[in-house]
């Protein structure tokens, strides 16, 4: 399989007149999970949504073979916004199946069932698979909500929270799952993640948005470093080494005053 | 792959039972047709209705042949067409709006034809057509003026569910008291003859309205069905279905039209029928869930077999048969939303 | 000779066939929108939508013999104890089947196509009610006949009456009704002519809800279409299409010098003016002077002269509304109609063309009360 890159040039959204996005540029390639992390506010949102094609933006986004070529189609994509709660009573396995609306004729055939029950299989939704949409928590909706991007099979997962509101463990298993896609199917994410330290331990490159713009993009425990999260998050914290792997970030206790 | 199996087998049994509802539906229809082409208040024997249907409409005994074929078969027809028109414009209304109280007249459809209708009865007489023409003509006009106006505004103030029920809103008001301003104009008898169209009553129709009716309908079909995966995916959200590929915008306005054709045909011909388009959703959704493919044809058969049952209602009733059908229905469509609702808390709990 | 006889027998031969087409020729009638039908034979089954008395005129004895179905409410509901006067001679009219109202929008067209009448005939204002509805009477085997009386014009009066006599084959009847009506018609207006009287403001009401409610007034048709032949000056006229009430402060304005309360037989209604069949001639003054109590009316020249006069109603848009008319004239121009007693016109009318006898109030004057 072809190598696939993303490419950001110079990407700007201004709304009311002010610059929310500035000259964001970066180039990334299939085959990895990046974290896009940054404070609050930062623009971390927009510029997915943007990347998504789902909102308007100046400057360039295109997505093929070496970095030329066109902005992504919306068949290659698997976008997740940020506040997608549903409220139709739809079941688990219907949800995952609108996931390929675009495919599915009048009848839905064996192949397109057994798509949607693998995902929620590696998802471990599957005993929820005849379970309502509304009867779900917020945290369980996110999942199926992700099943239904990752039946689409896309070429680029944008996620905006796509777990902010999962346990750690599921945190963790959803991001082994997509490091898993992405290689399985030269893939790559692009996924906002709130976390520092699953940034850190999962990730396989992070970018760091801050004030609008793209501060620094690297290998998670070279942008994790203890001056960028002063200056970007304010934060004193201290960084604990970890035998064989990467550091842990432990932010240092506040005084009470 | 047991696992898969199973909900292989789930999904098809769901499915399975869903069609068993839309096949129980279209018999129920059926059933009621036959019941309404033979009660009349002209009291003619089942025999004689069977006798009169198989002599064709050029039949010797032209009484019977033409009250069969020429008034309570209209009248059936009129009542199954219009029926499913509100049923799948009601459902659609609904779901781009996501609102379950929305209905087809919610955006001022209802108000709009019935000005027209109030137009053409009190000035109609000054052009050449004929009164049972001009009528419709009019009401279709204006509910279609109506689409245009709400379209414009929505086109330029943005298109979210919000404002489509804002600009729906205030064109309902403004047609509403257009027709309010007409009628205080309007002398006695002309007054009346306006509060009786807008009552809503299937003894206007005749085989025109039937064909012209059927036609719309048909003509909106193809796109409406071709829609059919993208509502479902709407009812997910417009945040989902923007990020799962559609664009909400042009799917909100292409049904607003064709909602709008379907609106204006159903209620030119024969008055403005309430309650059909507001129920008959919520009674296909409770039976088949929110998967459009289901839910489009189920809508459309709750609403034909709920103006098929009003009319039935109406002649058992009153033995004139004349008691206009919209009535019926919206003191029949009370105690089914109730129900509808019940039903719905009993589920949820 | 022989060439006489040949012309003779030819002749003969000629009529003689003449006369045997005719006999097997069908009716022709011209109705009075223009429309043309035709009947094999004088009606047998009839549907009539109005105008009963006029048709009983016009058709005579058996008459309602030859009557399958009616639409009720315009008869029993408008003309409540009219109905009852002709029911209680004719029981039989309560069994005709009803075929609804086209004004209160109850007209059924089954159940008149299925009572399988041979003829129906209605006013114009039901003709023009049903549209399309008449096409599908006409799809069942049923000619239309449209009669109009509601125009108040001596020629729609007298086509109706015709075509009248023509559908029910009793053509000389309906002959003498029409000249009797359009002789009494210019009688009338030559009276009118020769008087010396000015022309007076005329006001109409239509005293159907007491004194508290204007009722209608009318311009163009029914009494104001009386009130204009005749040379009255309607205050009506230019404020109102065809029918409606007209705003107090204008009747007060206008100060009209004859008052007309048309009331009829309402029953439930308890300010009406109940004039007609059964009436009491006493609750018909104290009903009248109910009115003449309104605000300002004290002041009205009508009032102050003592010209109020009742009308029936129902006595409009029919054959005997010749009497109503001199009744109006009487009261416009009382000089060229001394000698003219309209009661008893109406009187003799009935006599002789109508089953039932007028018991009740049809004109009055009103009685200043303590007088």
């Amino acid at each position: 399989m072809k190598t696939q890159t993303l490419a950001i040039r110079d990407l700007g959204v201004r709304r009311a007149g002010c610059d929310i996005l500035s000259g964001v540029s970066c180039s990334l390639i299939t085959g990895q999970v990046v974290g896009v992390i940054g404070p609050n506010g930062a623009g971390k949102s927009t510029l997915l949504s943007a990347v998504a094609g789902q909102s308007g933006f100046s400057g360039a986004v295109s997505w093929g073979a070496s970095g030329t070529g066109a902005r992504p189609k919306s068949s290659d994509i698997g976008y997740m916004p940020q506040s997608c709660k549903v409220t139709a009573s739809l079941t688990v396995l219907e949800t995952v199946l609108l996931g390929t609306h675009e495919r599915l004729g009048w009848r839905v055939s064996q192949s397109d069932i057994a798509r949607a029950t693998d995902i929620l299989a590696e998802l471990s939704l599957s005993h929820l698979a005849s379970r309502c949409m509304t009867t779900l928590s917020g945290g369980q909706q996110q999942l199926v909500l992700l099943a239904q991007r990752l039946v689409r099979q896309p070429g680029l997962l944008v996620l905006d929270e796509a777990t902010s509101a999962l346990d750690m463990s599921h945190q963790i298993s959803v991001l082994m799952l997509l490091k898993r896609y992405v290689v399985r199917h030269n893939a790559l994410a692009l996924m906002a993640i709130h976390d520092l330290n699953i940034a850190m331990q999962y990730a396989d490159q992070l970018i760091l948005i801050h004030d609008g713009r793209l501060v620094h993009q690297d290998a998670p425990e070279n942008v994790l470093s203890v001056a960028n999260i002063r200056r970007c998050y304010g934060l004193d914290v201290d960084l604990v080494a970890r035998a064989g792997g990467r550091p842990v970030i432990a932010p240092r206790p506040q005084v009470m005053a | 792959m047991t696992v898969d199996t199973r909900h292989i087998a789930g999904y098809r049994r769901m499915a399975f039972k869903r069609a068993l509802a839309l096949g129980g539906a279209i018999f129920v229809m059926l059933w009621l047709v036959i019941l309404d082409l033979s009660i009349g208040p002209s009291g003619m024997p089942l025999s004689d209705v069977i006798d009169a249907v198989l002599a064709g409409p050029d039949g010797a005994d032209r009484a019977t042949a033409t009250i069969i074929w020429y008034l309570r078969m209209p009248q059936s027809l009129m009542a199954v067409i219009v029926g499913m028109c509100l049923g799948i414009a009601g459902l659609q209304m609904q779901t781009i709006l996501d609102n379950p109280l929305a209905s087809p007249f919610t955006l001022g459809f209802s108000a709009a034809a019935g000005f027209g209708a109030a137009l053409s009865i009190m000035f109609g007489a000054a052009l050449p057509l004929p009164e049972y023409l001009i009528t419709p003509i009019a009401a279709f006009a204006m509910t279609i003026l109506a689409c245009l106006i709400v379209y414009g505004m929505v086109h330029a103030l943005g298109e979210t569910p919000e404002i489509l029920v804002l600009c729906g809103i205030g064109v309902l008001f403004l047609f509403q008291s257009l027709q309010s301003l007409l009628q205080y104009l309007a002398s006695p008898e002309i007054l009346q003859q306006i509060v009786f169209w807008l009552f809503g009553s299937l003894l206007k129709a005749n085989w025109t309205s039937v064909a012209v009716t059927s036609l719309v309908a048909l003509a909106c079909l193809p796109f409406i069905l071709h829609d059919t995966w993208k509502l479902t995916v709407l009812r997910l959200g417009d945040a989902n279905a923007a990020s799962l590929g559609i664009s909400v915008g042009r799917l909100r306005r292409r049904s607003f039209v064709l909602i709008a054709l379907l609106t204006a045909a159903a209620v030119s011909f024969v008055g403005t029928i309430g309650f059909v388009g507001l129920v008959a959703p919520h009674v296909a959704k409770a039976l088949v869930g929110e998967d459009h493919r289901f839910a489009i044809p189920l809508s459309a058969m709750v609403g034909a077999v709920i103006l098929a049952s009003a009319s039935v209602f109406g002649k058992l009733i009153s033995p004139g048969g004349v008691i206009p059908v919209g009535i019926i229905t919206a003191v029949a469509g009370i105690p089914m939303l109730f129900l509808v609702i019940y039903a719905r808390k009993r589920r949820s709990s | 000779m022989k060439l006489f006889a040949k012309i003779a027998t030819a002749a003969i031969g000629a009529i003689a066939l003449f006369g045997a087409t005719q006999a097997h020729a069908d009716i022709e009638i011209t109705d009075v929108e223009g429309r043309t039908i035709t009947l094999e034979k004088p009606a047998e089954r009839v549907m009539l939508g109005f105008n009963f008395e006029d048709f009983l005129a016009v058709t005579g004895d058996g008459a309602l013999d030859r009557v399958v179905a009616i639409s009720r409410p315009v008869w029993k509901g408008w003309r409540p104890k009219q109905y009852e006067t002709y029911v209680a001679k004719f029981p039989e009219i309560d069994q005709m089947t009803d075929v609804g109202d086209t004004e209160g929008g109850t007209f059924s067209i089954e159940a008149a196509i299925a009572a399988r009448p041979d003829l129906a005939i209605m006013a114009a204002w039901q003709y023009r009610a049903l549209g399309q509805n008449v096409e599908q009477i006409e799809q069942a085997g049923i000619p239309v006949l449209v009669i109009d009386y509601n125009a108040q014009t001596l020629d729609r009066h007298l086509t109706s009456t015709r075509a009248l006599g023509k559908a029910m084959g009793t053509e000389d009847r309906a002959e003498k009704l029409a000249e009797l009506y359009e002789s009494y018609y210019r009688d009338t207006l030559k009276r009118v002519e020769a008087s010396k009287v000015a022309r007076k403001k005329v006001y109409v009401e239509l005293a159907k809800n007491g004194p508290s409610e204007i009722g209608n007034s009318y311009a163009n048709g029914m009494w104001g279409g009386l009130v204009d032949t005749l040379g009255g000056d309607n205050i009506a006229n230019g404020q109102i299409e065809n029918w409606g009430p007209l705003n107090p402060e204008y009747v007060l304005a206008s100060k009209p010098e004859v008052i007309f309360l048309a009331g009829s037989e309402w029953l439930g209604s308890a300010g009406a003016v109940p004039v007609g069949f059964g009436a009491d001639p006493e609750l018909v003054n104290e009903r009248m002077a109910a009115y003449l109590g309104r605000p300002g009316w004290s002041d009205l020249p009508a009032v102050q002269d003592g010209e109020i006069y009742a009308l029936y109603h129902g006595g409009a848009r029919t054959l005997s509304d010749f009497v109503y008319m001199r009744m109006v004239a009487k009261a416009l121009y009382p000089d060229s109609f001394a000698d003219i007693h309209p009661r008893k016109e109406l009187e003799a009318f009935y006599a002789d063309w109508l089953p039932v006898d007028p018991d009740g109030v049809f004109v009055a004057r009103y009685v200043p009360v303590g007088q």
